[in-house]
């Protein structure tokens, strides 16, 4: 029999097949044949399931469910990443990813990729929603800068977007500490002096800053009173020019006023003085 | 309801239907049965079953499996009905498990088909519009490319690659992911 009946079928059956299919597998079928090119393209489903799923003998020990899974689908191919490369995730409005590291030590370093303006639902994506993982290599806030010249990304709106933080600036940190000899030298007071460590982020121009960011959250243990997420806290109220809404949590009630009490001075004076901090301290 | 004869025994016995197959064969089956098809379901509630429903595009062959099918479903669909109102009873929901394990073995065995048989299934599931039927037959077919190189793909359903050394190049690097 050498009729191909496969490739006879109509296009609608053919999407449903490789729907069925786990992304990787789906994209190798645009490599069949001219009327394989495009079929994996327009189904509508991408398939999550990873064939590696029932193997969770590297870890350790006490795993739940969901994480098992995300951490299978992040580290074995194709992976998250290819997930989100996928064609079904066009349309696709919030994006919500919650990492935990406890149980892999990989899982942590997972980075959404870099390339996230060639992602399909770079268009329609409203919410990214990220805990427990980096936006992209090698900072997030590079990433964001990216992302905002390219068309499409005018219309996302991002003021619901909040972004764990804590492991971007993670990121942040190690990259520029490859990259500045001198650290900072802590002083921390308000006139821009001392902040070495953060002159990498103010030598750069981050579209996001300027034109997009309006709500942002951070949360953060509060390991010293001059700690760079507290730095960060105030490069963003001094820098971010839309910035609407500050939340900060910096995971200890006896100090918690501390960063609320500077907010509203950096914030005066800041160029833009309406922004609102959600959960301020009197 | 799909399932409204079937409660009713007497009213399931009165509901019948008549499918005709391109080959002009006729095969009598219940309402509960014929409307796990949307297409015959639409049929129905148009009230243009009379005389039988001519499925031109169905072989008797076919249409005996599909109906094998949805025999089977249908039972299983009005199980799951019956046993809901007594969903805290744990007998019942052994019962319903032991019966959803014997669907699956069905359905095993139901696949256990030549790629030709599996492709007019697939057609006919399509046109009948069985949702379950399509699924699980499209899912026959993925399963059986799962993991494959294109070259091994491409052997087992005699797909011609008409794709110049240039595209095929591109599409590798379009997809180089999906190939590391």
């Amino acid at each position: 029999m050498a009729a191909d009946r496969l490739s006879a079928l109509p296009d609608r059956l053919l999407q449903r097949v490789v729907s069925h299919l786990c992304v990787g597998d789906a994209a190798r079928t645009s490599l069949l044949s001219r009327r394989w090119r495009t079929i994996w393209l327009q189904a509508d489903g991408v398939n999550l399931d990873s064939s590696s799923y029932d193997d969770d003998g590297d870890y350790d020990g006490g795993n739940a469910g969901k994480n098992d899974f995300l951490e299978d689908i992040m580290r074995v191919s194709p992976g998250m990443d290819a997930v989100l490369a996928a064609p079904a995730t066009r349309r696709l409005e919030e994006l919500h990813m919650e990492l935990s590291a406890e149980f892999c030590q990989t899982c942590d370093e997972y980075v959404l990729p870099a390339s996230l303006l060639l992602l399909p639902c770079q268009p329609s994506l409203r919410v990214l929603d990220l805990d427990g993982l980096t936006l992209g290599p090698p900072c997030a806030a590079a990433d964001f800068g990216r992302l905002e010249p390219r068309e499409p990304w005018r219309r996302v709106d991002f003021t619901k977007a909040r972004l764990g933080l804590e492991k971007s600036m993670e990121s942040l940190e190690r990259h520029k500490s490859e990259k500045i000899a001198s650290p900072s030298s802590g002083v921390e007071d308000g006139d821009g002096r001392g902040d070495d460590d953060l002159d990498a982020l103010k030598a750069r121009s981050f579209p996001c800053l300027e034109s997009h960011l309006k709500k942002i959250r951070l949360e953060f243990e509060l390991k010293s009173f001059d700690c760079f997420e507290v730095r960060l806290a105030k490069f963003l109220v001094e820098n971010a020019l839309v910035l609407e809404e500050m939340e900060v949590h910096d995971g200890n009630q006896r100090v918690s006023d501390h960063i609320h009490r500077k907010l509203p001075i950096w914030r005066a004076n800041s160029l833009k003085s309406k922004i609102k901090i959600v959960g301020e301290y009197k | 309801m799909a399932s409204a004869g079937s409660g009713d025994e007497k009213a399931a016995a009165a509901a019948m239907i008549t499918l005709i197959s391109s080959d002009n064969e006729k095969f009598e089956v219940t309402e509960a049965t014929a409307t796990l098809s949307q297409t015959i379901r639409h049929m129905i509630e148009d009230g243009c079953t009379d005389g039988g429903v001519p499925l031109p595009n169905v072989t008797s062959k076919i249409l005996a499996r599909v109906i094998e099918y949805c025999k089977k479903h249908a039972t299983a669909a009005a199980g799951e009905e019956g046993s809901s109102s007594s969903f805290s009873d744990a007998a019942f929901l052994e019962v319903d498990r032991a019966f959803l394990e014997e669907l699956e073995e069905f359905d095993d065995a139901f696949l256990e088909v030549d790629r030709a048989t599996l492709f007019d299934l697939i057609l006919a599931a399509n046109y009948l519009d069985i949702k379950g039927l399509l699924n699980l037959t499209c899912q026959k077919v993925a399963d059986s490319v799962k993991g494959k190189t294109p070259e091994q793909i491409r052997e087992m359903y005699n797909i011609v690659n008409d794709l110049t050394p240039e595209e095929e190049a591109e599409i590798r690097r379009e997809t180089q992911w999906a190939f590391e």
